[in-house]
């Protein structure tokens, strides 16, 4: 009830009547007039209390829906996708022909990082090795990306995606875009790099390269991070050396540093924080493949993915641990929760201090 | 600059990033606009089966046409012409040519709806009932996202004007400034709406009618 002494829903339901409304050919009552000049607020809200709240659609419907309109969206950008790549190549081999595009690349722009050697435009340079999704993944395991594919994850997705050997690793709300089978454009959110190991410290030949409008950083055989955020690009090195070159600058930071640059391209290098997080990048790291391989291998890779030293009780059992065959799967497992499995299996105990993982044997009571 | 400006470039960038095959943008898309159109069609069709097949028709329509889009309207409005292209178009199929009543006017549709405190309305005042429900849901559904859910905050859930405040991360004056443009902007949006939905349509049956013969 209102301060007239009316219920809301016994009154006239719409608006006054403007000049420009075709009802008012046919005039109105005084009744209506009257209730034409009651408030917009009273009306919107007995407006608004008559047809109550909207209801939230199916949600079986509109999933079903989602996954017919995303497979006809999928085709589409595919086939655009096409003709695109058609109209570059003919772009590509005019400037080939005059030989601009190589004098332009390598002269007239800024240091390339990574050698960047041309890629068809229908090569497949990814593979997607984990997609972390609560509701149906965009791709399945083993899914392959051809150049020029944006990807993103939502707020509950990770992905990592396999590079040519290169591990990346996207974290929520990340968006890239695949340049070639060694480069990738961060367009929003943050990756993780594990570029392997084997890359001499002193060799400049880098991996990957993860260009953003802040600069570009490449790998020196290390795993690190790259992050956009509102006005800075951030750098943080797990292992090895980073490089990253903005505004022609060139600038380092080696193992427990960071790089920030700024939008006018001033980078500074400082110390990782102790609290420095790595554990996302673990949740979406690809699942190492335990069957037939050896025990040794595996707590490698489990001391990768986790920064963790290994250390055995002595040459015996680390010559042992070679022997050891490993059988069945580290599925729904984090790096961090396999030694636990791993080790139990093989009839071995361990312990984790603050960067080592010793294995021993377990004493015979 | 602007609103209208800004607005036309964020959908015509919103339509590029899709038409390029940015995922999110893609489920941002189609988040934002299923339940708008799934209750339209709902409210006109009555069958829930036809209203996803229609909705889903939409979609596939609109990303066919997507390319052309030029930001003349504003996206939402273009997928609600589409939706209305394609029920009429399913109409004609259907050969359920509904009565359109070309001298009905909004004070007649309007008087049944003074009739719906009735205890037992009639058939037909249900129906006037049920297209005026979804006329109000419509016209929320074509506000801004904060404008709509404001309204519904405030009218329907009763939260105070800070706890809107606090929903939306703004300050208490500026909730209650976004509350008096929702509600001028639904004034406007429904007073437009009426018009553009009581024109016939090629033919089709207009968003007042039944769907059905009289």
């Amino acid at each position: 009830m209102n301060e007239h002494g009316e219920d809301a829903k016994d009154r006239l339901l719409y608006f006054p009547v403007e000049a420009d409304d075709d009802s008012t050919a046919t005039g109105h009552s005084p009744h209506d007039l009257v209730r034409s000049e009651q408030t917009t607020e009273e009306m919107v809200i007995a407006m608004l209390k008559h047809a109550g709240p909207r209801d939230p659609s199916p949600e079986d419907v509109k999933n079903h829906v989602f996954d017919h309109v995303q497979g006809v969206w999928k085709q589409q950008v595919e086939r655009q996708a096409a003709a695109r790549r058609r109209w570059y190549g003919s772009i590509a081999a005019a400037l080939i022909l005059f030989g601009v595009l190589g004098w332009w690349w390598r002269f007239g722009l800024s240091e390339p990082l990574v050698d960047s050697t041309s890629t068809p435009s229908n090569e497949i340079v990814a593979r997607v090795v984990v997609w972390d999704s609560p509701s149906p993944a965009p791709f399945e395991v083993g899914a392959e990306l051809e150049v020029g594919y944006d990807l993103a994850t939502t707020n509950t997705e990770r992905a990592a995606l396999d590079m040519a050997g290169v591990s990346l690793r996207l974290d929520h709300n990340t968006r890239v875009r695949l340049l070639a089978v060694n480069s990738v454009e961060l367009l929003a959110g943050q990756v993780y790099i594990d570029a392997g190991e084997g890359t001499e410290p002193h060799q400049d030949a880098a991996k990957i390269e993860i260009r953003t409008s802040f600069g570009h950083a490449s790998d020196i055989g290390t795993q690190f991070l790259v992050r956009i955020e509102p006005h800075s690009l951030k750098v943080q090195v797990r292992e090895g050396r980073v490089k990253v070159v903005a505004q022609n600058q060139r600038h380092e930071a080696a193992e427990g540093a960071q790089i920030t640059v700024n939008a006018e391209g001033q980078a500074k290098v400082t110390p990782l924080t102790d609290d420095q997080d790595w554990s996302w990048a673990l949740a979406a790291a690809p699942v190492f493949d335990l069957e037939g391989a050896n025990l040794a291998e595996a707590l490698h890779w489990i001391g990768r993915e986790t920064g963790l030293r290994i250390e055995y009780q002595d040459r015996e059992l680390a010559a042992e641990a070679e022997s050891i065959v490993t059988h069945g799967s580290l599925d729904g497992l984090t790096p961090a929760q396999a030694p636990e499995l791993i080790l139990a299996t093989a009839g071995l105990g361990y312990s984790i201090d603050e960067e080592r993982l010793y294995v021993h044997r377990l004493k015979t009571p | 600059m602007s609103s209208d400006f800004v607005l036309k470039h964020k959908d015509l960038e919103r339509a590029r990033r899709i038409l390029a095959g940015d995922r999110q943008v893609f489920k941002d898309f189609f988040e934002e606009y299923f339940d708008p159109l799934f209750r339209f069609t709902l409210n006109r069709l009555g069958d829930e089966s036809l209203a996803k097949d229609m909705v889903q028709s939409t979609f596939c329509r609109a990303l066919e046409k997507l390319d052309g889009y030029r930001g003349e309207a504003a996206l939402l409005s273009w997928m609600f012409s589409i939706c209305r292209s394609e029920m009429s178009a399913h109409f004609r199929k259907q050969r359920r040519y509904a009565e359109v009543e070309p001298n009905q006017t909004a004070e007649e549709i309007w008087a049944v709806l003074d009739t719906l405190a009735d205890d037992r309305p009639s058939v037909e005042e249900a129906i006037m009932h049920r297209q005026m429900k979804g006329l109000i849901h419509l016209t929320l559904d074509h506000l801004p996202k904060h404008y709509g859910n404001a309204l519904e905050w405030k009218y329907l859930e009763d939260l105070s004007v800070a706890e809107i405040a606090g929903r939306l991360g703004l300050a208490p004056k500026a909730a209650e400034s976004l509350l008096t443009r929702a509600r001028q902007a639904f004034r406007r949006t429904f007073d437009q709406l009426r018009r553009e939905l009581s024109r016939p349509r090629g033919g089709a049956p207009n968003a007042l009618s039944t769907g059905g013969s009289r």
